[in-house]
């Protein structure tokens, strides 16, 4: 069987789980959408700005080749006197253009025909631009002077020496100030930088002279991935430089990505975790107010149910209209209880009073019968005193059992009823027994049942005294013990048997009110009257004599 | 009802790998789709290839990047690259990055360098052959004066003026074909006088101003040799907007004689007006026929040598010679 929970612990536990696992969703949500957005623009911004590095690394080659194309242009031109005239437009030339350091010409005999600097060009270089001649060629050279990498441009050219059209090849290098004021103006963070690699992964230009990620650029080839490098996250960009065989290299430090994603994170559990507070503590709120007033009521009904005091809900402090309702409608319940058990007792009380009277009329047909039978005989047998003594107990005693239909009697009445009854029985029994009261004096006021102690008397006549040869005796005593008033009728004849008495006992609570003897009439009278507060006792021992022992309540309740 | 999706799964897996297994994706990439020539000649490839293969055709809007980043962003599935370079000296990085994937190169029309090509062992080159364009636009020439010199040298002096319509810098076919013209007719005893070299990257509007600008310097050209019928057109809508040029010549010959490269049919419609002398076809069809034909063997690892159809220069370049057109 399944465990049953408390109505709170179950709405606070349904409701918690749910919030924590819609909280952790959404949250994961927000911080995955976040994140790759934040990552996505700033990489993309971060291709943008290296695309305009690339883009002024383009416009320096489209300078360059223009520049010597345009110097290509001047030297094949018939106002060339001699090769004199052509190193001087070279000199000229390196001073009005920025990008170009010196120029070297040689015919195609590698015979040199004019130069700006001495410097020596390598002949392989030499053949591989007449192997293609129809682009411009990128060298670059180790210099170990100056321990960085030379780079230069060479083509196939036509020039005019002065008499004649003739081929050559001209060497441009390159001067790569200009990139430098380029690259020293873009931040691209700690460890960032930019450089230059030629087809064999040389690298021609670096702004960061501790280069040594060439390994990342040689898996790469081209295009865009992110690396780390002395803890830094670094985004890589790689792509041809347009108009030269070079690539350029973009190395951007991408660490606040991470930085703001772990803050991002930090912020999200932290709100997260304030919101599944705040709510837990709202829903427990809630459920307690919602719980509060049914567990009141549930304890309230389950103190009715073990006190069976019917009690009233009251200050149960809720403005919810459902509970309120719940309460009031109880409240009216148990009014309504009450009402009907008052009813209840109202109409047990009346049935007791009309069986009580039935009761008590069972007893009086009998005894009058034999006691005017015994008057008739006195006054045949002219023993008139007995007779006036006989008629006067009659009188006294109808007297007191008729109390003007009450049920309820002086006690002293009733020692006289039963004084009354014992002189007629004396007389009809021509003295066979004796007997004596003894009633204390302060018991003589008390109220008591009245034919109680009548037919106690006349079970000790019937039952203890008939059969005996020497004469019997009864005694009747009355006294105040505790809060009861005690009476006991004692016989001297032969007693009963426990089993006889227990017999007795059993027969008293036989539902049969008709068939009984005396004393069963009685003991049912005090219990209708009393409930368990009075009772009988039968003390009995053999050959000894038996006891009768009422206990009545002084102060009966009211009911 | 599980059982039937899992199979419904199952199968979907099978066809889909199936598909993908028959299909092989091409990615055809032209430098520039305003270039009509190379459109016509990109677009009949993929027309030829799509028979047989999956194949998507990129405009690379003339910028080696954007280049760059097509082949970078379809690099994951694709088979085949047919590649013409929007910057020749690119090459060598494209190379090395395909050639990490192990995915075979074609190019066509822009010829990377020798030392590139070879990087990678499936790639060739498939291209017209602009020296023998140049030698047959010089020999067109003087087939011309042959005739009749002064069908050629107007002014009789025994020198031709030229005026040089060059495509693109760097291009090969450019350099190549003017140089091959220029040295062909100096080798055919010819006096050339260049009266100016322009480079108007293979454009019509670039080939009219071109014109303009030389016109009104030099009044008297007296051959123009362009190095495709777009800037060839160009020039001649000039001549006719400032009277140089007649709308047609039936049975005359022009006052300049203008020749051109390609066979495109604008440069075809001025042949048969008249105003364009000649040109020589580029040859789409053949080139087309080459390329599938190097797809379909490299597909199919037949092993390209002396069994393939065309003469394979240096293990890697197949040049396809042009053809003279004129009128009739």
């Amino acid at each position: 069987m399944k465990n049953k929970k408390r109505m709170s612990s179950m709405i606070f536990q349904n409701i918690s789980v749910f919030l924590i696992i819609f909280f952790i969703f959404v949250s994961s949500g927000i911080y995955l959408f976040v994140s790759n957005t934040l990552e996505e623009i700033t990489i993309k911004q971060n291709i943008e700005t290296s695309k305009q590095i690339n883009q002024n690394f383009i416009t320096y080659f489209d300078n360059l080749i223009n520049s010597s194309q345009y110097i290509t242009d001047v030297i094949n031109n018939k106002s060339i006197n001699d090769n004199k005239d052509i190193k001087e437009i070279f000199e000229l030339s390196i001073v009005i253009y920025d990008y170009v350091d010196e120029i070297v010409l040689y015919d195609t005999n590698y015979k040199l025909i004019a130069n700006t600097n001495y410097t020596t060009i390598r002949t392989d270089w030499y053949d591989l631009t007449l192997e293609d001649q129809t682009m411009y060629h990128f060298h670059s050279e180790y210099n170990y002077y100056e321990k960085a990498y030379n780079g230069y441009l060479s083509r196939k050219i036509d020039f005019y020496n002065g008499s004649d059209y003739q081929t050559g090849i001209i060497f441009i290098k390159m001067n790569f100030d200009m990139i430098l004021s380029i690259t020293d103006n873009t931040n691209l963070g700690d460890e960032g930088q930019i450089c230059m690699i030629d087809t064999s992964y040389n690298v021609i230009y670096t702004s960061n002279i501790q280069f040594d990620q060439i390994n990342i650029l040689k898996e790469l080839i081209l295009g865009n991935d992110t690396t780390i490098y002395n803890n830094t996250h670094l985004q890589v960009y790689l792509n041809t430089i347009s108009n030269s065989p070079w690539r350029i290299a973009v190395f951007t430090n991408i660490d606040s990505i991470y930085e703001a994603n772990n803050q991002l994170l930090i912020t999200l559990i932290f709100t997260v975790i304030s919101c599944i507070l705040i709510t837990m503590i709202v829903i427990h709120r809630i459920s307690y107010k919602v719980t509060y007033p049914l567990g009141k009521l549930e304890s309230i009904m389950k103190e009715i149910e073990e006190s069976r005091i019917f009690l009233q809900i009251d200050n149960v402090d809720s403005n919810l209209v459902e509970i309120s309702s719940l309460t009031s409608r109880f409240n009216e319940m148990i009014k309504e209880i009450t009402l009907l058990i008052d009813k209840v007792i109202i109409e047990q009380k009346a049935q007791r009073l009309s069986e009580l009277k039935s009761l008590q009329n069972q007893m009086n047909p009998h005894f009058l019968y034999n006691t005017l039978d015994s008057i008739v005989y006195l006054a045949e047998t002219n023993q008139n005193d007995k007779v006036i003594d006989m008629t006067i107990a009659l009188s006294d005693l109808f007297r007191v059992s008729i109390s003007r239909g009450k049920f309820i009697i002086p006690l002293k009445d009733e020692i006289q009823h039963a004084k009354c009854y014992l002189v007629i029985q004396k007389i009809r029994y021509q003295e066979a027994f004796d007997y004596e009261f003894e009633v204390d004096e302060d018991v003589n006021e008390c109220e008591t049942m009245k034919l109680t102690l009548q037919p106690l008397i006349e079970n000790a006549i019937y039952h203890g005294l008939r059969n005996r040869v020497d004469p019997g005796f009864i005694k009747i005593k009355a006294y105040k013990e505790d809060s009861n008033v005690v009476y006991e009728v004692t016989d001297n004849g032969y007693g009963m048997r426990e089993e006889k008495i227990q017999e007795l006992y059993s027969t008293f609570n036989n539902a049969n009110l008709n068939d009984g003897v005396g004393m069963k009439n009685v003991y049912q009278r005090l219990k209708i009257y009393f409930n368990n507060k009075a009772d009988l006792k039968i003390i009995s021992e053999l050959d000894e004599g038996t006891t009768i022992r009422i206990t009545i309540p002084i102060n009966r309740e009211e009911e | 009802m599980k059982k039937i999706l899992i199979i419904l799964i199952l199968i979907n897996i099978v066809l889909l790998s199936g598909c993908r297994k028959d299909e092989k994706n091409i990615v055809v990439l032209m430098y520039d789709e305003t270039d009509m020539f190379i459109n016509d000649l990109s677009n009949t490839i993929k027309k030829e290839l799509n028979i047989k293969y999956n194949v998507e055709l990129y405009d690379c809007k003339n910028n080696q990047l954007t280049e760059n980043e097509i082949i970078l962003n379809t690099i994951q599935d694709t088979d085949m690259y047919i590649i013409n370079l929007v910057d020749r000296v690119s090459a060598n990085s494209i190379i090395k990055k395909i050639q990490s994937n192990n995915i075979p190169i074609i190019f066509y029309n822009r010829e990377p360098n020798k030392s590139d090509i070879t990087l990678l062992e499936d790639s060739y080159y498939v291209g017209g052959d602009s020296f023998k364009d140049g030698i047959l636009q010089a020999d067109m020439v003087h087939e011309l004066y042959l005739q009749n010199s002064y069908n050629v040298d107007k002014n009789g002096d025994n020198i031709i003026d030229v005026l040089l319509i060059k495509g693109e810098k760097y291009h090969q076919d450019a350099e190549k074909r003017t140089t091959a013209s220029i040295d062909r007719l100096k080798e055919l005893g010819y006096e050339v006088n260049i009266l100016d070299h322009v480079y108007c990257n293979w454009q019509y509007t670039l080939g009219y101003n071109a014109a303009k600008k030389a016109y009104q310097e030099y009044p008297n050209i007296e051959v123009v040799l362009s190095n495709n019928d777009e800037m060839a057109v160009g020039v001649i809508d000039y001549f006719k907007e400032v009277g140089h040029f007649e709308e047609e010549y039936t049975n005359t010959i022009p006052p300049t004689i203008v020749i051109g490269v390609d066979g495109t049919t604008s440069g075809l419609n001025e042949i048969n007006k008249g105003t364009l002398y000649a040109t020589v076809l580029n040859n789409i069809e053949t080139q087309t026929n080459v390329i599938v034909e190097l797809v379909d063997n490299i597909f199919n690892d037949i092993k390209i040598d002396n069994t393939f159809s065309y003469t394979i220069t240096n293990d890697r370049y197949i040049y396809i010679d042009g053809k003279v057109i004129k009128k009739n």
